[in-house]
């Protein structure tokens, strides 16, 4: 395949500042590309970003999805949305409800009118295997079905994808949507490997684990993740649209193994570990979430870690063992 | 026991307040009368049981204000039903159907209100050509935004079900017609037809193929559903065992309004509008096997409908 990233085009990234983000723009960035960040900053900051902005490499608004004005002026003149911003934190939708109807269901409707207004046809959106639920049996499939999803963060991006579809229809755009496995790398600021190390950086003798420590998911790195994305909206370029993949490995993690690694990693040895016993980690929580990653497989993307193995580079970054800045070059090499 | 009917003076929730006021319940109706008509309830307000209360489920503030706390189940019908509006206007139906179940469920919470029975809609579906469609099916991509709405709904109620410990039924409905429908094919043919009964202007080719329900039909579906469904969440499809085409239907119609001499013309393509699905086939297998059998076959159910329409009889 040729070139994933075609530098003539010009990208809006909302919450571009956030964690996958910041990330995407180092690639466009240092793949030469005309790049705009629409980021609120609520749950990131300009850290990642700040010196694309002072030497104007990239365009910044530090503006809300749900100012729709804004949004309409700054979308235009770009050929393609790479929409990223969103509530993130999927315990915070239990308090504040309204949060994830706003920041997901009525953010995603807001591009859409925006893309329509400016005639921008293309999104690469970020959805969640969250949006799978419970009533499944057996692995999360693109085919599964119905999505009874548990969390409010799993209802948002439901409504999200379901509005993107109503307009792939009805105003003829063309959606690549991404149902991720957790994502992980530096730079997170919540999730597992984050809250388990800050825990034994305050006490190193105890670890307290939500839940019964029981819980398995897939984990993979973030330049996988943005590798997968552009993999896929390259391959396939002709719809029919949306065009849905899961994007994951097709191995977990179980949580017991990703405290061994950050204790390995650490040098801690006799932790004691107290488990708060519940069956879930928090309400809305999934203990376990096996996603069907055969779809992209067949369109010939893999993950290159295993689940493990990226849980142990994500440890190894976040505790400033490993520096990892993305970037054309790397990007293949990943 | 008392319940609660949102949207419940409108084409299905009038009919369904109807019947169980008849089976002794106390019924309480929530409408705005966008759609919704007074004619529709009007002949229940001298009856102690029911009560009325004209009311917007998108301002909050009177949602929280009006909602009783001792209701058994909320019936959430109020949405926006005209499919056709929403490919001009979108954000019609991202309010009148994805906000107001968010805030109904919102004030469901507050007042501990635990049963939620929301109709959904087969728009959820999106296109998905000659096969017939399980409750299972995936990947759910709604051609419309009254499909994708309801969608975003359905995944509300989901959330809040598991976080609040509720219930909820929830039905995904094939084109349901009879008296007090509001509109659709057959109102929209009918109003042609009066204005000129020599010409019929039908939007598409005409051979748009999917299935129709009687509203007694659909009644007893929904009482089935509530009464034997046990689980905490639950998804039904909900058609008649057979289809028609929109051409039969202006056949039928013709005939029933005894038409002799007229010329038919269709607009191009092969659907009514942006966001119409030609062709949506559902399986019923999980209703029937609660024991729910439909009376009315498509051609039945339109064939009625006409005639109770053309009666004016509500």
């Amino acid at each position: 395949m040729k070139k994933l990233i075609d530098r003539n085009k010009r990208w809006f990234i909302t919450g571009g500042a956030g964690f996958i983000g910041s990330h995407v723009v180092d690639l466009l960035v240092s793949a030469g590309c005309k790049v705009t960040v629409y980021d609120n900053l609520r749950s990131s900051t300009t850290n990642y970003i700040k010196d694309y902005i002072t030497s104007k490499k990239i365009t910044f608004y530090k503006k809300d999805l749900l100012d729709q004005t804004t949004l309409r002026k700054a979308m235009k003149g770009h050929d393609i949305i790479w929409h990223l911003g969103a509530n993130t934190n999927i315990p915070d939708g239990f308090t504040k409800h309204r949060m994830d109807l706003e920041n997901d269901a009525i953010a995603t409707w807001n591009v859409l009118e925006s893309m329509v207004q400016n005639n921008i046809k293309d999104i690469l959106f970020s959805s969640t295997g969250a949006v799978y639920g419970e009533q499944i049996t057996g692995d999360f499939a693109e085919t599964s079905g119905p999505l009874i999803p548990v969390s409010l963060y799993g209802a948002g991006k439901i409504a999200s994808e379901a509005f993107i579809s109503a307009y792939c229809n009805l105003f003829d755009i063309k959606a690549w949507i991404f149902r991720f496995g957790n994502v992980i790398g530096e730079r997170t600021n919540h999730g597992i490997i984050y809250d388990f190390i800050h825990k034994l950086k305050k006490n190193q003798k105890v670890l307290e684990v939500l839940g019964t420590g029981k819980g398995e998911k897939n984990y993979f790195l973030v330049e996988e993740c943005i590798h997968g994305i552009l993999y896929t909206y390259n391959k396939v370029k002709k719809g029919p649209f949306p065009v849905l993949v899961n994007l994951g490995t097709d191995s977990t993690s179980k949580i017991m193994k990703i405290s061994k690694i950050i204790m390995e990693e650490m040098n801690l040895k006799n932790v004691k570990y107290v488990f708060t016993g519940t069956q879930k980690g928090w309400p809305g929580d999934q203990p376990v979430v096996l996603l069907d990653t055969s779809k992209i497989h067949k369109l010939g993307w893999y993950a290159k870690k295993t689940s493990d193995q990226a849980v142990r580079i994500a440890v190894r970054r976040l505790l400033g063992k490993e520096k990892f800045k993305l970037s054309v070059d790397n990007l293949e090499k990943r | 026991m008392h319940i609660l009917i949102t949207g419940g003076a409108g084409f299905i929730g009038s009919q369904l307040a109807d019947f169980y006021l008849g089976q002794g319940y106390k019924v309480t109706v929530f409408d705005n009368l966008s759609w919704g008509k007074e004619a529709f309830i009007k002949h229940n307000y001298a009856n102690p049981r029911f009560k009325f209360c004209k009311l917007d489920l998108l301002n909050i503030k009177e949602l929280n204000m009006n909602l009783p706390t001792n209701i058994h189940t909320i019936f959430h019908l109020a949405a926006n039903s005209d499919i056709m509006r929403g490919a001009d206007d979108p954000a019609i139906d991202f309010k009148n159907t994805t906000q107001v179940t968010f805030n109904l469920l919102n004030a469901m919470r507050l007042k501990k209100i635990k049963r939620i029975f929301y109709t959904s809609g087969s728009g959820v579906y999106g296109e998905v050509g000659k096969v017939k469609v399980p409750e299972t099916f995936g990947p759910l991509f709604p051609y419309s935004m009254y499909g994708a709405t309801k969608l975003a709904a359905e995944g509300m109620i989901a959330a809040f079900v598991n976080l609040y410990d509720m219930q909820a039924w929830m039905i995904r409905p094939a084109n349901i017609i009879g008296p007090r429908a509001t509109h659709g094919v057959i109102l929209d043919f009918m109003n042609k037809l009066k204005k000129n009964p020599k010409k019929l202007e039908i939007l598409g080719d005409g051979n748009q193929n999917k299935s129709y329900l009687y509203i007694t039909d659909v009644i007893d579906a929904i009482d089935c559903i509530w009464k034997k469904e046990k689980n905490k969440i639950s998804v039904y499809n909900l058609a008649s065992d057979s289809t028609i085409t929109v051409n039969e239907i202006a056949k039928i119609l013709i005939k029933e309004m005894s038409i002799n001499e007229i010329s038919i013309n269709h607009t191009k393509g092969d659907r009514g509008w942006k966001g119409d699905v030609p062709i949506i086939w559902l399986t019923n297998d999980k209703l029937n096997s609660l024991g729910w059998k439909c009376q009315y076959s498509s051609k039945e159910a339109v064939r009625k409908t006409i005639q109770v329409l053309l009666s004016k009889s509500l």
